[in-house]
């Protein structure tokens, strides 16, 4: 009597496909794909500055970064490398889907660090609340960050270099502000 | 040149020219302190994977030694550095270490860890210069860090996923395709073993007792131990019958010989196997020395039994 016909074989053979399909397809961690398809991720600086605030005869370091970023679900690139899809292919999937973009900035002042929410920027001007930040290393999720002042600078380049003047506002005190930019940023 | 030879070295150098990607210029003068800015973002996978991304001087590059080694890509037209590793993270027991350090000055700083949800920072670890946050939201712990005109950066985190997220992360990459695939193997053995049940129930023969008789009462029988359902009973061909075997067909011997051969009973599929006779072939043949009262046929199941005739082990007395 045999008891492994071809038919058995191919029943096999099938199920054992299926198996293997269903591990590839169903297997992700939970969660995974939730966020798929309208993510993306890419940072490029907005404007970097480092300089001086016065105010008549005081001053203070002033230091501010500000960037834009092409916020992708960490959800989503979590999926992507789950996948094992290479650097390159992330890449991909981030510029080829639809882009949102969103900006953050910190401003430090007078050795204090401070959120900066841009409000409006362009190549030559940039413009911001500076808001509170929590201590550092404390838990950001509950904080309500608190306007403390704003932001107005005008960028160009001057003497071969990038320079950025204007006001800033803290606590209802004016200052002069005046930033240099890295050369990298020339670029941009 | 032998082949293998040439296409061991192509592949080789292929491989180094792949790693040289980028580095292969020198980032600066030896003794120059370039002032660097990088702006990053670090997304980390449950299985400790990064995937770094983001904006970075060129000359930064040099300052990290997690990407000698590893794949990575920059576009020198946006300064968009793309890189998945595992170099950054490691693991003891249950908890998790992010270790991100660089060489170089930093004129601007500012990288943005996106830990799995549910991670739980049982320590931190942080250059002092550098000023940092943590966030939660809906699917990451979010840690930002950043700083201005820091020298040689680092940021060191011990962190723990949630139990339900270190089963799966362990079971993700390795285990869980493993136990699923495991677990589908099993279904599949278990098909297979059904089908074969079912194939052996439709082509067993029951325990006959008329069958037991029948053989015990042959005369120059030699009975042997007898399975469950086929019982094999060697039959001696006497004259008689060998006269009626000679008057057969090729095949119509083959058939008669195996039921001899099994004790005078068997199922035609099994004939069909053994014989190795094509269907519709079997069913003429049986037929044929059915008519012939040389057989006897019996429906059971999907498939029918085969005795020799009563006629033709009685050594032909019957006709």
């Amino acid at each position: 009597m045999r008891l492994i016909t071809r038919n058995t074989i191919l029943i096999s053979v099938f199920v054992l496909i299926c198996a293997y399909t269903a591990a590839t397809v169903i297997a992700q961690p939970p969660g995974m794909d939730k966020d798929k398809g309208h993510a993306r991720s890419f940072v490029q600086p907005i404007f970097m500055g480092h300089g001086f605030a016065f105010a008549q005869d005081k001053y203070h370091i002033l230091d501010i970064t500000a960037q834009k970023t092409k916020e992708a679900s960490p959800g989503f690139i979590r999926s992507l490398l789950w996948n094992k899809k290479s650097h390159e292919e992330i890449r991909n999937e981030m510029n080829n889907g639809e882009i949102s973009n969103s900006t953050r900035g910190h401003l430090r002042f007078a050795g204090q660090e401070y959120a900066l929410n841009i409000t409006s920027y362009d190549n030559t001007s940039l413009a911001g609340d500076v808001l509170t930040l929590p201590q550092r290393g404390a838990d950001r999720t509950s904080f309500i960050p608190t306007k403390v002042g704003n932001i107005s600078l005008s960028i160009s380049s001057y003497e071969g270099d990038i320079l950025s003047n204007g006001i800033l506002t803290m606590n209802t005190t004016d200052y002069k502000v005046l930033l240099t930019s890295p050369m990298a940023l020339k670029r941009w | 040149m032998n082949p293998r030879l040439f296409l061991i070295l192509l592949t080789i150098l292929v491989t180094c020219a792949h790693a040289q990607e980028t580095i292969s210029e020198q980032p600066i003068n030896e003794g120059q302190i370039s002032e660097e800015q990088i702006l990053l973002n670090g997304y980390v996978d449950l299985s400790g994977n990064v995937l770094l991304t983001g904006y970075a001087t060129p000359e930064s590059l040099y300052y990290m030694p997690f990407l000698y080694g590893t794949n990575y890509s920059f576009d020198n037209n946006s300064d968009q550095l793309y890189v998945v590793t595992d170099s950054l993270t490691s693991k003891i027991a249950d908890t998790w270490t992010l270790n991100f350090s660089l060489d170089g000055y930093y004129s601007d700083y500012s990288v943005t860890f996106y830990l799995p949800p549910g991670s739980q920072i049982t320590k931190f670890d942080i250059q002092p210069q550098l000023n940092y946050q943590v966030q939660v939201k809906e699917d990451s712990l979010i840690l930002s860090v950043h700083g201005y005109r820091t020298i040689s950066p680092w940021i060191k985190v011990d962190y723990k996923l949630p139990p339900a997220d270190i089963q799966g992360q362990q079971n993700n990459q390795i285990t869980s395709s493993a136990s699923i695939l495991l677990i589908l193997l099993l279904v599949a053995g278990a098909t297979f073993a059904f089908y074969r049940f079912k194939l052996h129930k439709e082509t067993a023969i029951p325990h006959d007792e008329s069958i037991d008789q029948k053989t015990e009462n042959m005369p120059g029988t030699e009975t042997k131990p007898m399975p469950a359902k086929i019982p094999e009973i060697e039959i001696r061909i006497t004259g008689e019958m060998q006269k009626v075997i000679d008057t057969l067909s090729d095949k119509e011997k083959a058939i008669i010989l195996l039921l001899i051969r099994k004790g005078g009973t068997s199922t035609q599929a099994d004939i069909r196997y053994e014989i190795e006779i094509p269907k519709s072939s079997l069913t003429g043949i049986i037929n044929a020395l059915n008519r012939k009262n040389i057989i006897k046929k019996r429906e059971y199941g999907r498939t029918n039994i085969i005795e020799l005739s009563e006629w033709f082990l009685s050594e032909n007395k019957v006709q």
